[in-house]
């Protein structure tokens, strides 16, 4: 008994690292910024987070203050990118739109990893009739277009702040479930959660302490490419006029304008900014996407 | 957002309600929605005011046309435009091709659709902004003009899966044995990637293709909202912002059966194509 303990002991000591070798996140960090895409396209996006962070030192108008006498004006030195029909200054209304759209990413991405983890834990974990009614419920989800899925929940729940980051986040989680369940599931057969078993560590400790952290790299990338697809969808949910209601500026209501002809037409800085916000962060983010897969696990791209 | 709300008195809304059934509880609608499913009945659209199947027969050509028609093109552009840059990898038509891929990732929709109308339509003027023909011409030609901008708009998003898929799975191909048994015979190259190399690259592009293919009834939202293309997917959107449910019940399973329908086609598909897939 004695000698199965430590055993146990050792392979669990096994997995720190020894003193002087380099952690796995300094290698990491080193392979991201050999992907020079990668890093540019995280200067890229800090940019933009830090414009939309800073939005009260970076302009001095207000996003939803009107001015009836300077309507749609062109692009000049005292507005920027020019105005909107009620004379708002653009450039105000694009960083203090970064504000919204950004957030409201982040923070669906934030959740369906959160969800997404808990459920792929636990059924990759239990397994049996847990895991099969899990993963049918994931199954279920993704049986609609994940567009069609935030459209509807968004009608029944009504357009905030909240209910949108609710329904863009709900169809993403399914697919972060289904990859962490697949990781539990080889990594729970390894010696070390055996060894780990045997001197008594709980389960919700072996799961967040043991298993969890190794499952973490596929997940930080899906995330990161998930938050792409959110600033695409609040920009979809909010162009076809389901997403927050105006005043409140984003990226996606802005852009909305330009479903009338005239102003397609007529008033370009009405509608380029936004569209070029919405794909330069998707962009950024699908580079660092990129880099960081390359970095943390260069094996595996099954999962994309 | 939702249609305004009229005046209405008490009286007139408690009947309303009792007309349409509204006023028992939803568990009761439900099961009266899967028992009138059952006969083929999806019931009666509010804002409408038609039978939904018959609403889902007129909407169901359009996008069956236009995402038919950009599935095939974006499929067989994306085939030959992989092969290219896998027969010279890292060359400089596979570095632009990877650029346009990872552009292509990265760009939505809506913002692709409005700069093409942009240029295209307002700009030079040489395409219809939107719609599926001009009113009151019914020709062939005129019909096509509408179709460009917006097949052009899911081909171009479309193409780029297609091509990093079949890149990907022609190099890991190329790379086989087999391949140098070919060379070593004096095979012509041509003959070697267009009749063994692909032939077995192809097995993953076609599941690609079989995810791809609900989307023949489930439509571009997006796309089809901005060039008012009257399919599924602009129906969807429109009977969304009415709150009009029976018709979004009816989108929804339609969506729902044909991606269960396609990836047990896919499975099956596998089954016939790979020799080396067996099911129990």
């Amino acid at each position: 008994m004695n000698n199965i303990l430590t055993i146990g002991r050792q392979m669990v000591a096994q997995r720190r690292r020894p003193p002087g070798l380099e952690s796995p996140w300094r290698r990491a960090w080193g392979r991201f910024r050999r992907h020079r895409l990668g890093v540019l396209g995280l200067f890229v996006f800090a940019t933009l987070v830090l414009l939309s962070v800073l939005a009260p030192w970076v302009t001095r108008y207000d996003p939803i203050s009107i001015s009836l006498r300077h309507r749609n004006m062109p692009p000049s030195t005292l507005h920027w990118l020019g105005t909107d029909e009620l004379g708002r200054d653009m450039w105000a209304r694009i960083v203090y739109g970064g504000r919204v759209s950004l957030s409201i990413a982040g923070a669906s991405v934030a959740l369906a990893g959160v969800l997404g983890v808990l459920v792929g834990a636990i059924s990759g974990f239990a397994g049996g009739k847990v895991d099969m009614v899990l993963m049918r419920l994931t199954d279920v989800v993704m049986c609609l277009p994940s567009l069609i899925m935030s459209m509807v929940l968004l009608t029944l729940l009504g357009p905030r702040f909240t209910t949108i980051i609710i329904a863009i986040s709900f169809p993403s989680w399914p697919p972060i479930a289904r990859l962490v369940r697949g990781q539990l599931l080889s990594l729970k057969e390894r010696d070390f959660v055996i060894a780990a078993k045997a001197i008594g560590v709980s389960t919700p400790r072996i799961i967040f302490r043991h298993l969890l952290p190794q499952a973490f790299s596929p997940v930080i990338v899906a995330a990161t490419l998930n938050m792409a697809q959110a600033i695409i969808l609040e920009g979809s949910l909010s162009f076809l006029g389901i997403g927050l209601p105006p005043p409140t500026p984003s990226w996606g209501n802005m852009l909305q304008a330009a479903q009338s002809i005239q102003v397609l037409e007529s008033f370009p800085w009405r509608w380029v900014p936004p569209g070029v916000a919405i794909v330069l962060s998707v962009l950024s983010i699908n580079a660092v996407g990129d880099a960081l897969r390359d970095a943390l696990d260069p094996h595996t791209t099954k999962w994309l | 957002m939702m249609a305004p709300e009229a005046p209405t008195s008490q009286a007139a809304l408690k009947a309303m309600r009792e007309r349409l059934g509204l006023d028992r509880p939803w568990p009761v609608r439900y099961g009266e929605w899967l028992l009138r499913l059952t006969q083929g009945n999806l019931g009666y659209s509010y804002f409408e005011l038609k039978p939904v199947n018959q609403l889902l027969k007129s909407y169901l050509g359009p996008t069956l046309e236009l995402m038919g028609l950009s599935l095939a093109a974006s499929f067989i552009l994306g085939l030959l435009l992989g092969t290219l840059a896998a027969v010279r990898p890292y060359s400089f038509l596979d570095n632009i091709l990877t650029v346009f891929g990872f552009a292509g990732r990265s760009l939505p929709d809506f913002f692709l659709a409005l700069v093409l109308i942009y240029i295209f339509a307002l700009r030079f003027k040489v395409l219809p902004v939107s719609g599926m023909q001009t009113p009151g011409i019914w020709s062939f030609s005129d019909h096509v003009q509408h179709l460009i901008l917006p097949m052009m708009t899911l081909t171009l998003l479309r193409v780029v899966v297609f091509m990093r898929y079949t890149r990907a799975s022609l190099l890991e191909e190329l790379h086989c044995d087999y391949i140098r048994t070919a060379r070593a015979k004096g095979l012509p190259e041509r003959t070697i990637i267009w009749k063994h190399a692909l032939r077995n690259g192809l097995i993953p592009i076609i599941t690609i293709l079989g995810v791809n293919i609900p989307i023949l009834f489930t439509g571009a939202v997006v796309t089809e909202t901005i060039f008012q293309w009257p399919g599924l997917g602009m129906l969807y959107v429109v009977s969304v912002r009415h709150r009009d449910y029976p018709v979004v019940m009816a989108l929804s399973l339609l969506t729902a059966v044909a991606v269960l329908l396609s990836n047990l086609i896919v499975d099956i598909g596998y089954a016939l194509i790979d020799p080396r897939v067996r099911y129990e």
